[in-house]
């Protein structure tokens, strides 16, 4: 049928969109999350009580 | 007396054209403050950047002006030469990747994004809101050696000797992961205005997508796909932030040295010598994409 073609999804197209929204994303929740980290360090996270955000907020500028 | 039934009689022919000509005259005005602003803080800064390039430091590596040609000769040192191949190497490589993503990201979005488009280009730039330099912390979080992702991949079988930070793939991917955008949306803005039924025609004639896609779509959209491959390679190639962070010492990039001659190794004169030498590389990069979008509007035009 005519124009068919037009109408199915490019699935190659789709999948690399997806993946690069991943990507693109998951450096920013990486650091989101970090900031939660009880550890001053970048890359062994220790789950803390918001510790990061609250020096941050309580430090002056 | 005499009265005229119109209030506002029409201008004489003779006069008509002082209207384009006052407004033409207001753009030109328009222009003054960009063009004083350039003279003053982009022209006059690389004027300084030229003169500096001759210069020489004194015994506290403070800078002098001179008229020495060392650094100019000091840039052909095989150390400095490797890296500026290097950098040379990593945006080539970073904008042929960034060209192979962007073409299917742009694609979807262009042709099957539906209403779901403007929302979605509008997700690809929402990255860009945070900071480069926080978005590459990010990274080396994600892909240093005691991270859960290299954790992850441990414990399905890779060798613990396997690494990918501190590596040339992590330095490109790097680059590829800051400037891959600069690359969709110029490629998107071309499929956009494509015409569908081009496809629709090309599908009939060529039998396969892939040979359509390269028979039809990459020909219309070959303007766009050259601006990305400008906005991508000049900024990757003076690129220092993904080499520092993601690439460790052996990976470095020109702007790296530039960076490490202004700041840690106290020798400016070198440092602008470097920056004239990048630049003169990008210019010949710069006068080769004018060179054939120029060439490309003459074949349109024809």
């Amino acid at each position: 049928m005519k124009g068919s073609g037009m109408n199915r999804k490019p699935r190659f197209a789709i999948a690399v969109t997806v993946l690069l929204f991943v990507l693109l994303y998951l450096p920013i929740f990486a650091v989101m999350l970090f900031s939660f980290n009880n550890k001053k360090s970048l890359t062994v996270f220790e789950a803390g009580h918001c510790a990061g955000t609250r020096r941050s907020s309580t430090t002056p500028s | 007396m005499t009265t005229t039934t119109t209030a506002f009689p029409e201008a004489p022919p003779e006069a008509r054209p002082e209207r384009p000509a006052r407004r033409e005259r207001l753009w030109t005005w328009m222009l003054v403050p960009g063009t004083v602003w350039m003279s003053l803080f982009f022209v006059s800064a690389l004027l300084l950047l030229i003169a500096l390039s001759f210069g020489t430091t004194d015994a506290l590596g403070n800078p002098r002006f001179g008229s020495t040609l060392d650094n100019i000769v000091g840039i052909f040192n095989p150390t400095y030469a490797r890296v500026i191949l290097r950098s040379l190497v990593y945006a080539v490589a970073a904008s042929a990747i960034c060209l192979l993503i962007a073409y299917p990201v742009a694609y979807a979005i262009a042709r099957h994004g539906g209403r779901y488009k403007n929302a979605l280009v509008a997700l690809l730039v929402v990255p860009f809101f945070a900071n480069y330099l926080v978005r590459m912390y990010g990274w080396q979080t994600l892909l240093s050696d005691e991270s859960v992702v290299m954790t992850w991949l441990r414990g399905m079988g890779v060798p613990a000797s396997f690494h990918i930070l501190d590596t040339s793939g992590a330095v490109i991917g790097g680059l590829v992961y800051g400037y891959v955008v600069f690359m969709i949306l110029p490629i998107y803005a071309s499929l956009e205005r494509m015409d569908g039924s081009l496809i629709e025609a090309g599908r009939d004639l060529y039998g396969t997508s892939l040979r359509t896609f390269f028979a039809v779509t990459v020909p219309a959209s070959r303007s766009g796909a050259y601006a990305g491959l400008a906005l991508v390679f000049l900024p990757a190639m003076g690129d220092f932030i993904s080499a520092q962070l993601l690439g460790g010492p052996d990976n470095l990039m020109i702007g790296n040295l530039v960076q490490d001659k202004f700041f840690a190794g106290q020798n400016w004169p070198l440092g602008a010598a470097l920056t004239m030498a990048l630049m003169v590389l990008l210019l010949i990069c710069m006068f080769a994409y004018l060179r054939q979008t120029a060439r490309d509007a003459k074949e349109a035009n024809r």
